[in-house]
């Protein structure tokens, strides 16, 4: 296998400008490692090789004029299942949607390609994204690359992206985050991904779960190379009227790779405090990392998080049915069992539910920007368990038991409702060897500091150099 | 808190337009019956006049 898969997107755009490496190398490096692993990782549901190299022969010739498309030209990334892309299937992960082809793309993949990004494939999903496991009855649910005996799963609902990334079938990919879709499989496959202020990434020709929960983002191997995504993909689109006009800064000038003066939270409260053992020692390493590279760690709380959970599911619950009330009328049985079940519960949530829950957002909103008001980042895990098995149902968390779904999604879902940035990377690694992941959320449309703190990080660690037993 | 019944849930699900059967409202009741709790401690919260994030312009 081509060491050029290792390479972060960073890196090969810096050998692609020095004429060491093709983009057509890059991309049939990719396509090769694909075809010999995704029989069993089932990260993709379409590869688009022929696209594929015609895009990269098109940045061959770019380069070799001297000319780029912008700053991910020739790039090989994956695309989540549920942006639309124009004249190549978009399913959601669904069977629903099993042949739908739009006709345009979504924005942000419309910017990524303006970028020079190729669009190698489309990727597993949990269906409908209405889940964080990434499990998927119609496509197969995806392997998680660190355990190559195990059918582990990879954390969803960006499961296919969090494999591929993290098995090095594609330098990056897109996610969506609504109760930590993009930071649960980065967390439980090794890889980073970058939750953005909600407003920051159009979700114009993204199929919803829950217009205001839905975030869009990058996941990648390295923070860098997030910060190199999100700069193309982010802005204002008057196809959204949620997304803003703040201006989008150049995010890879905010890696300096310093974070001395900088004042970090570490939610122990609700976070480290409830998170497995193993886990809880990582971030704490981590926080400790920091304070040795310069930053002023101290400890807050978050309130109202025990309201979190009955306002999150208020509202995701009355939007998806909003959405998917048409099918679940005349297509039932062609949701898989859990999407299913999950989507007829919301027929429990009253108006004044869904208003009730919009308020609390407003506390935790606020709650967020308090514990925010004379600190930087905030630092908790992303997850307080790592990958369990695909079979597991429920797991022991300090002695107590909890059913995967809720656990998963306990850490995550506050910068949600929120609406903050928050990114997730590697922190760690347990002794079977297992990643952990830890989030640092930032003050909103301030992801140049998130990302910041994420990379110095990287900088100072190998966690994320690492490499899964698959392949 | 009252139990939520089948009866109950079945009538939940007319109001929506559903007609499910008393075997998928008994599957349905495990995960109703936790949602139920999780929104009664919602109904239960004092929310004086908090501005809700109906419109959702939070920056």
């Amino acid at each position: 296998m081509s060491e050029l898969v290792w390479k972060s997107a960073t890196d090969l755009r810096r050998m692609m400008a020095a004429k060491e490496v093709s983009p057509v190398e890059v991309v049939r490096a990719c396509l090769d490692r694909i075809g010999a692993l995704d029989g069993t990782l089932h990260a993709f549901i379409t590869v688009c090789a022929d696209a594929a190299l015609d895009a990269a022969k098109a940045a061959e010739t770019r380069l070799v004029s001297g000319e780029t498309a912008g700053r991910l030209d020739g790039i090989p990334i994956g695309l989540k299942d549920l942006c639309d892309t124009g004249g190549v299937k978009t399913t959601g992960g669904s069977k629903i949607l099993a042949d739908r082809v739009p006709a345009a793309d979504a924005t942000l993949v419309r910017r990524l390609k303006d970028a020079g990004a190729i669009m190698i494939g489309k990727l597993n999903m949990h269906e409908f994204a209405y889940g964080p496991q990434g499990l998927n009855a119609h496509y197969g649910t995806t392997w998680n690359p660190w355990d190559a005996e195990t059918h582990r799963i990879p954390g969803g609902s960006s499961s296919g992206t969090g494999a591929a990334v993290a098995a090095a079938l594609c330098a990056g990919g897109t996610g969506s985050d609504t109760g930590g879709s993009i930071r649960i499989p980065a967390s439980l496959c090794g890889i980073t991904g970058l939750k953005p202020t909600y407003g920051r990434v159009s979700r114009a020709g993204v199929l919803p779960l829950s217009w205001t929960m839905d975030h869009v983002g990058p996941m990648a191997r390295t923070a860098a190379d997030c910060a190199l995504m999100l700069g193309a993909m982010a802005g204002y689109d008057p196809a959204d009227a949620t997304t803003s006009v703040l201006p989008v800064p150049d995010y890879t000038v905010a890696l300096t790779g310093e974070v001395k003066g900088l004042r970090v939270g570490l939610l122990r409260a609700g976070f480290v405090g409830a998170a497995a053992p193993e886990v809880a020692s990582a971030v704490e390493r981590a926080a400790k990392t920091l304070e040795s590279l310069g930053a002023k760690v101290d400890e807050v709380a978050l309130e109202h998080l025990d309201v979190v959970p009955a306002a999150s599911f208020a509202i995701v619950a009355a939007e998806a049915l909003a959405y998917h009330s048409r099918w679940l009328r005349t297509r039932a049985d062609d949701y898989q069992p859990d999407v299913r079940e999950r989507l007829r519960l919301s027929v429990l949530v009253t108006g004044e539910d869904y208003v009730r829950a919009q308020q609390v957002r407003a506390w935790v909103r606020d709650a967020v920007d308090e514990a925010l008001r004379h600190r930087d980042v905030l630092l908790a895990p992303s997850t307080p368990i790592v990958a369990p098995r695909v079979d597991e149902a429920d797991v022991d968390i300090r002695g107590r038991r909890s059913d995967v779904r809720s656990a998963l999604i306990r850490f995550t879902r506050p910068f949600n409702l929120s609406g903050h940035p928050a990114c997730a990377l590697p922190c760690g690694f347990t002794d079977s060897g297992l990643p952990i992941g830890m989030q640092i959320a930032g003050r909103p449309f301030d992801e140049a500091t998130v990302l910041r703190a994420a990379d110095a990080y990287q900088q100072a660690t190998d966690w994320h150099t690492r490499r899964p037993p698959v392949g | 808190m009252a139990p939520l019944t089948i009866d109950t849930l079945g009538t939940l699900a007319r109001l929506h337009g559903f007609d499910w059967t008393d075997t998928e409202l008994e599957a349905l009741r495990p995960g109703a019956e936790v949602a139920h709790a999780a929104l009664e401690t919602l109904r239960a919260l004092d929310l004086g006049s908090a501005d809700p994030t109906t419109q959702y312009r939070m920056f």
